[in-house]
């Protein structure tokens, strides 16, 4: 990898409609500063994210993930973000188990009310990306 | 002691598919049979409308084995049985199938049972005891395998015949799969089958997650170049899905096309991302029976990995699959209280 001085990292946000979309919206009408690397998906509820989404995500060249939907008890559907945590546990625990940087991949809860802790969250994951330098693993190499 | 007592557990399971295809009880009996290498078994089929005479059963059922030989999961084979025909309208009445089981094969059992995959009552298992299968690979390193010509098992003891006359007498333990080793429940429960077959079992084994533990210590960067290096030998072959029961998707995500997940060739990152999802999927369902590692042409340590998904759906959510038709997926319930001290905070 070439000395690049201008390398930002690449971060893929999936955000429940219901809460972390509209705490991101809330960040930026409030004006709150955070770094710009996030590129966010919303998804209909962190239920929804099939695990592939994630790998698929870091496949595909992003230096992070971030998975954030709704506080415990207050889903939309009920119990999505529940059943979520359970898959999300695994996922994480799988992926540092075969050497993936724990930073690399990260699950977090914010309401759509929390415009301060999205922005929070956002530097400081941004930074712990920042940190670990461009993704190396999982990459796919695309050849010409 | 009884007459029945007295018999072997091989004369024992072929008692028992002769009586049950004679008494119109099964349709098929599967098993085991020797298969074509020494110390291999490999699936056996018997149909009970042979059309023939009586001395055709018994011959076939004659082939029927118990032994330690490395064989694969026989409820691998169960699903293609009772998948329905999408093309029909009217599904015809689907075979009864009597079943040779060891333990964790019975555990692959309940597992497509509970998961719909296979109906219970169309199922006669006989349970057989186990005591731990050959390891080949550990065996090739010790002699030729290509050179025996006939192995023999005695009560802990593994007999190869060689070319010559010559006998090689080899402590059975010490060449016993990793998997069988470390088989935590290697008994046949008697309520969860119709007939169980008596006969030496393992003990039950301790310290069932070391090799885990044991990689877990490994630092993250040593973790990762042994992954890089496991998975550079895979050869995309899909001998380990096909091996598993519970890998049983008619559509693997590794094939579908109008969403096409992951490339199809052997690319290092598709391969990892295939053996992760695929290790994934096994949440819950994984049985540790090792078949996947069995099958595997180049020896991946499949273990090591896929062992950490049980592994962690035992300490996350106390579950291990079973024996019992009540037990529900790990994945498809939560608790309130489930850990979350990986999620991250501002």
């Amino acid at each position: 990898m070439t000395a690049d001085t201008n390398w930002q990292p690449k971060i893929v946000a999936f955000l429940c409609n219901w809460c972390s979309y509209a705490g991101a919206d809330l960040a930026g009408v409030s004006r709150l500063q955070y770094p710009p690397n996030v590129r966010i998906i919303r998804v209909p509820c962190s239920g929804r994210i099939n695990p592939l989404y994630i790998l698929k995500a870091l496949q595909d060249g992003a230096d992070g993930v971030l998975v954030s939907g709704c506080h415990p008890g207050d889903c939309h559907y009920i119990s999505g973000n529940l059943l979520a945590r359970r898959r999300f546990a695994l996922l994480k625990s799988l992926l540092t188990y075969v050497g993936i940087e724990p930073e690399r991949v990260q699950f977090a809860w914010v309401s759509a009310s929390e415009g301060g802790r999205f922005a929070d969250l956002m530097t400081k994951i941004s930074a712990e990306v920042a940190a670990l330098g461009p993704a190396q693993k999982l990459v796919k190499e695309f050849r010409r | 002691m009884t007459m029945e007592a007295m018999e072997t557990p091989e004369q024992r399971i072929r008692t028992l598919a002769v009586e049950l295809l004679r008494e119109g009880k099964i349709d098929m009996f599967v098993g085991l049979r020797r298969g074509v290498l020494p110390l291999t078994g490999t699936p056996c089929f018997i149909p009970a409308s042979r059309g023939g005479a009586q001395e055709d059963l018994e011959q076939a059922v004659g082939q029927l084995v118990w032994g330690g030989y490395s064989a694969p999961n026989l409820a691998a084979y169960l699903v293609s049985f009772y998948e329905p025909d999408l093309r029909l309208k009217q599904q015809p009445e689907k075979p009864v199938l009597g079943l040779q089981v060891r333990s964790c094969e019975l555990r692959s059992v309940y597992t497509l049972v509970r998961e719909k995959q296979v109906p219970r009552d169309k199922l006669v298992l006989v349970g057989v005891p186990c005591r731990g299968m050959v390891d080949l690979r550990r065996l090739r390193e010790k002699l030729d395998l290509e050179r025996v010509t006939d192995a023999v098992e005695e009560p802990g003891a593994l007999k190869l015949k060689l070319p010559g006359g010559e006998v090689v007498r080899l402590d059975r333990e010490e060449f016993i799969e990793d998997a069988c080793r470390e088989c935590r429940r290697p008994s046949v429960p008697e309520e969860s089958v119709d007939f169980l077959v008596d006969g030496p079992s393992r003990k039950e084994a301790a310290g069932v997650y070391d090799a885990v533990r044991a990689f877990e210590d490994r630092p993250v960067e040593e973790r990762w170049r042994i992954f890089l290096e496991e998975t550079s030998k895979c050869i995309r072959c899909y001998a380990c899905r096909q091996a598993c029961p519970t890998c049983y998707c008619r559509d693997c995500f590794a094939e579908q096309t109008d969403l096409h997940w992951i490339g199809a060739s052997a690319e290092l990152s598709d391969i990892q991302l295939f053996h992760l999802v695929r290790i994934f999927h096994q949440a819950g369902r994984c049985s540790s029976c090792g078949a996947c590692a069995r099958a595997c042409p180049v020896g991946v340590d499949l273990r090591t990995f896929t062992q950490k998904i049980v592994k962690d759906v035992d300490e996350f959510f106390g579950s291990l699959p079973g024996f019992s038709l009540e037990e529900v997926s790990p994945l498809n319930v939560f608790r309130e209280d489930d850990g979350e001290e990986f999620m991250s905070e501002p």
